[in-house]
């Protein structure tokens, strides 16, 4: 432990080095898989933060909010209607954005409770979209098909579907958009209780596995989280591995004049671990930063079990490919270590 | 002290060391010399019980050490055997005083490191990185090492050989005053005719064999 504690203090620019590509490798792990999280809850955010635990939704719409087709009468008791379609929006300066509206009563229990707020003809949209020109607080916006208009009078958080803004109001609005389109209907009835009905029902994860390119999506980023990790822990193993097989002349000199193999690898233990959790704390620091830093509109994701998970099997992996030559070590015969005596 | 009966040494098909035979007593200081490549270190890496050997019998205090595990003979290099190499071969990252303390504290011991590198004439160097020292100071620090758990056998491969004659002749007199002043067998390899004086047999290897003079 001593000897171990004294060459980390000693062979300082060494072991700094070590620590710099430790530190960006794991960096690179988690931001890597923290855009990853970002852009996988991105994708159904305005589900996950609705607060229900079940959805009903028409027999042949598989799932998805936007091909359910209901009709309000139907409503099972105890639930809430709930308004789904896209929308292409033309601003003001002509420019068009796909969109999706959501629609709950005015006096919601799960939906946004600004609803309660608006008139008729006005919506919410997404906190980030109304930082865009065109789509602020206080502009209108056009439905391009019906030439409806609506004024923006708020944001709500969140408000992403399939990674497109949402617009948010009222039943009412919707109604008398849906007039303009010679349709009458609702998407879903929500709950936070198991429904009684004979309407195809869903848990709210089921529904966000139905987002549009949700499952696509998620497939390509548990590949990229695997294959990084792998490969992460892979150059950190074969790393420490090298950084051991260097010392591997001193270390049999060590054997030689009789020190233990137990308390050579003591010492290798406590430099591999101080050195990848010291460098994980900093990657923690550094990906907490960024994370602050980085625009609000850029979907990322910090989850302290998802790094620590990360985390414990990098120091673990490191650990591991700085032990194995001790094996080598005890088998060795001291004077095959040290290349002769004279060597 | 320490007794070869008929050893050898193959490496593959080679033979290195042919029906090897000698003995060597409390006390002796014995000069090991030979042209390169006939034996001399790996008669010596034998009796340090760096490797075994593939036939004969290698007794200390009377006792073959044939059946010794590799813990008992790793316990008897950190405590019975101290070992010098032509190189120093001391720790980098570690003072003069730390390279003695970490053998001694392997062995389960306490020391005062400074004051047992002053006997070597390294008192103002205990604190000093091997890079910082001497080639001379650094092999006295070396020999400092190697005597730190009081072993009863030193066995040196080449020490002066990186030395100039004056540190040179420093190493042999320490090594001649462990042996005749505190009783420890002493073998050293050496190319060096002249520090032979020293020396109270020399035994010379050739091709293998060993012969005395
Ligand atoms: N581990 C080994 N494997 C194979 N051959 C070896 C090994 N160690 C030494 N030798 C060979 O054994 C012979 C004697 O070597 P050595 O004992 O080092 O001689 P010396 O020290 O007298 O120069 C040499 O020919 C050397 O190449
Ligand atoms: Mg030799």
């Amino acid at each position: 432990m001593k000897m171990g504690w004294r060459e980390l203090i000693r062979m300082k620019q060494r072991f700094t080095l070590m620590a710099i590509v430790t530190t960006l490798i794991v960096l690179l792990i988690l931001m890597i898989s923290g855009l990853a999280d970002g852009l996988a809850y991105d994708n159904g955010a305005v589900v996950r933060n609705l607060p229900v635990e079940h959805v009903a939704l028409s027999q042949d719409a598989e799932g998805q909010l936007t091909r359910s087709f209901l009709e309000q009468t139907d409503q099972p008791a105890g639930t809430e209607a709930l308004g789904v379609q896209s929308m292409v929006l033309e601003k003001q300066n002509g420019t068009k954005d796909d969109v999706t509206v959501f629609a709950s009563p005015v006096d919601t229990v799960y939906g946004p409770k600004e609803l309660a707020t608006l008139k008729p003809g006005q919506v919410l949209v997404d906190t980030q979209y109304a930082k865009q020109s065109g789509t602020a607080v206080g502009d209108t916006i056009t439905d391009f098909r019906t030439k409806a208009t609506f004024e923006i009078v708020g944001t709500v958080s969140d408000g992403r579907y399939s990674h497109a803004p949402v617009l948010w109001t009222t039943l009412e609005t919707w109604k008398a958009w849906q007039d303009k389109m010679k349709t009458n209907y609702v998407s879903a009835f929500i709950s936070q209780d198991p429904i009684k009905t004979d309407l195809a029902t869903y848990t709210q994860q089921q529904i966000v596995e139905q987002v549009p390119g949700y499952a696509a999506e998620q497939n390509s980023f548990q590949m990229m989280r695997i294959a990084l990790v792998l490969i992460g822990s892979l150059i950190l193993t074969a790393f420490f591995y090298i950084l051991t097989m260097q010392k591997m002349k001193q270390l049999g000199i060590l054997k030689a004049i009789g020190i233990r193999t137990r308390t050579i690898g003591q010492g290798l233990v406590l430099q591999v671990f101080l050195l990848t959790t010291v460098s994980f704390a900093i990657s923690l620091l550094l990906i907490w930063t960024i994370g602050q830093l980085l625009p609000g509109d850029l979907p990322f994701r910090f989850e302290w079990t998802t790094s620590f998970g990360y985390g414990g099997l990098i120091v673990l992996t490191a650990m591991l490919g700085g032990l194995i030559p001790l094996r080598a070590l005890k088998k060795l015969e001291p004077a095959d270590a040290m290349g002769g005596m004279t060597g | 002290m320490i007794k070869m009966t008929q050893v050898e040494q193959t490496y593959g098909e080679m033979k290195v060391l042919h029906d090897v035979s000698f003995e060597a007593g409390t006390g002796e200081l014995i000069a090991l010399v030979g042209p390169s490549g006939s034996g001399k270190s790996t008669l010596l890496q034998l009796l340090g019980l760096l490797q075994t050997p593939s036939s004969g019998m290698i007794q200390f205090d009377g006792s073959p050490l044939g059946d010794t595990s590799d813990e008992g003979r790793r316990q008897m290099r950190l405590e019975e055997i101290g070992f010098i190499f032509q190189e120093s071969h001391l720790v980098p990252f570690l003072t003069a005083a730390e390279q003695l303390e970490l053998v001694a504290e392997e062995a389960g011991r306490t020391i005062d490191a400074a004051a047992q590198l002053e006997v070597f004439g390294l008192g103002d160097r205990s604190d000093h990185l091997p890079h910082a020292l001497s080639g001379g100071e650094r092999q006295r620090v070396a020999i400092a090492r190697a005597l730190v758990n009081d072993p009863r056998l030193v066995l040196a491969d080449e020490p002066t050989a990186s030395l100039d004659y004056s540190n040179a002749q420093q190493v042999m007199e320490l090594l001649r005053k462990q042996a005749h002043e505190y009783g420890k067998t002493v073998i050293v390899i050496t190319h060096d005719e002249r520090m032979l004086s020293y020396c109270d047999r020399v035994l010379r290897m050739e091709d293998g064999s060993l012969n005395e003079t």
